[in-house]
């Protein structure tokens, strides 16, 4: 019926594709595991989604960046906090789960709010690593290449998406 | 003048003696321009030497160079450890050199990261890089924000396993177990249709949210024979 599907495994988007793999899987697992019916609200699934997304990121990277520890880090924190949350169920709302978990990742690395570069870059570095996960305590020269592997991935992450929506719309 | 100065330092082959520089300060626009160093200008009525040949092809590798005023350019990035030259007027001791080293990576990576943001090369000056840098990332991740929320939309409960299909150890994709695989759960809120020929439009299903997705977008039909998703992966894997 259908033609054999030829791997290609000279592929030079290996990093797209093995992304792709893993977000999928991530995506089934994540409407496996909750019940996520229609009655489900949309923002709270796209939260998973979302999860999904960055967690299928740090995962492809693995152990060997910074912001991939950090975010697998967050995310396995997370998990357990929501268990322990669920037996008091004291809250619901994911926002007091991310606070605590600043919390948690403060204590864990050095926050120095006044950072000021040798080149006098202070404003911008102090945003930058509010934005790439887990480079707190790097140096500027960690820090940029850190920022450089986090916009590949990212990069490679949205196209992965969008080309997801696209297919997942016009079928 | 300086660029006597320059010329005496890279090459140090000939005594200075001025008709010598002379010829070579007037050689060196015309041979810049032809950037060729293997034919040498036969223009000068009065170069016959082959040590002056010598010379200029040292001058035009240089200025092919693009060399400034500057003695020695500072090189080996890739080296396990940085050979950093000092250059005219720079200080030496181990502290400057260091920064200087410090400074220099600093300044490579920079190169690299705006490579990546696209539009960041016409740039110049460390701050508005690394605005264009934060804006990238910043853009980026509400872009991955935004389409997530398209793809909960868009996805409620599609089961398929499409780890299969993508596995490159399995030889033919499409013989694993495909049909079973879509197994039918929660019929009433089923896109699928098994008997889908002609694609209606289910989107009075509760759970669609019209606002993200229009009307006219045609559902995932499944028609039993597996076409239509082999159709799918076949999108897909062209879209990858």
């Amino acid at each position: 019926m259908s033609p054999p599907q030829q791997p290609s495994s000279t592929n030079p988007n290996s990093l797209k594709i093995r992304l792709t793999h893993r977000f999928l899987h991530n995506l089934n697992n994540l409407n496996k595991k909750r019940s996520n019916l229609d009655n489900t609200q949309i923002h709270r699934r796209s939260h998973r989604v979302k999860l999904a997304a960055y967690a299928s990121m740090a995962r492809v990277v693995g152990s060997r960046r910074a912001w991939s520890r950090a975010i697998l880090w967050k995310i396995r924190n997370r998990k357990v906090f929501t268990r322990n949350k669920r037996v008091d169920h004291k809250t619901t709302h994911h926002h007091h789960l991310a606070r605590s978990i600043k919390r948690r990742t403060t204590n864990h690395s050095n926050h120095k709010r006044e950072y000021v570069d040798p080149n006098g870059n202070s404003g911008q570095e102090v945003k930058l690593r509010k934005l790439v996960p887990g480079v707190e305590t790097m140096d500027a020269c960690g820090l940029l290449d850190e920022t450089a592997d986090y916009i590949k991935c990212l990069a490679t992450q949205v196209e992965v998406m969008r080309n997801l929506v696209d297919l997942y719309s016009t079928i | 003048m300086e660029t006597d100065n320059s010329l005496e330092t890279t090459s140090s082959i000939l005594p200075n003696s001025s008709p010598n520089n002379f010829n070579l300060v007037k050689e060196e626009p015309i041979d810049s321009d032809s950037l060729h160093n293997s034919s040498p200008n036969l223009s000068d009525p009065i170069i016959s030497k082959s040590t002056k040949r010598k010379e200029r092809e040292k001058n035009v590798k240089s200025s092919a160079k693009k060399s400034k005023n500057v003695a020695n350019e500072t090189d080996g990035e890739e080296l396990p450890y940085v050979h950093v030259r000092a250059r005219r007027g720079q200080a030496t001791d181990s502290h400057s050199l260091a920064e200087r080293a410090r400074r220099e990576k600093i300044n490579a990576r920079m190169k690299l990261l705006q490579e990546l943001v696209p539009g960041c090369n016409k740039i110049s000056g460390t701050a508005m890089v690394l605005d264009e840098i934060i804006n990238h990332v910043q853009s980026l991740q509400h872009q991955v924000e935004f389409l997530s929320m398209r793809l909960a939309a868009v996805h409620p409960n599609i089961d398929i396993n499409l780890d299969n299909i993508f596995s490159a150890e399995s030889g033919s994709l499409m013989e694993c177990s495909f049909p079973a695989m879509v197994s039918p759960q929660p019929l009433s809120h089923q896109l699928w249709q098994p008997d889908g020929l002609t694609p209606q439009p289910l989107w009075g299903v509760e759970e669609m949210n019209p606002n993200f997705i229009t009307p006219e977008n045609s559902l995932l039909s499944y028609d039993s024979s597996g076409n239509s998703v082999s159709l799918y992966t076949n999108q897909l894997k062209m879209e990858l």
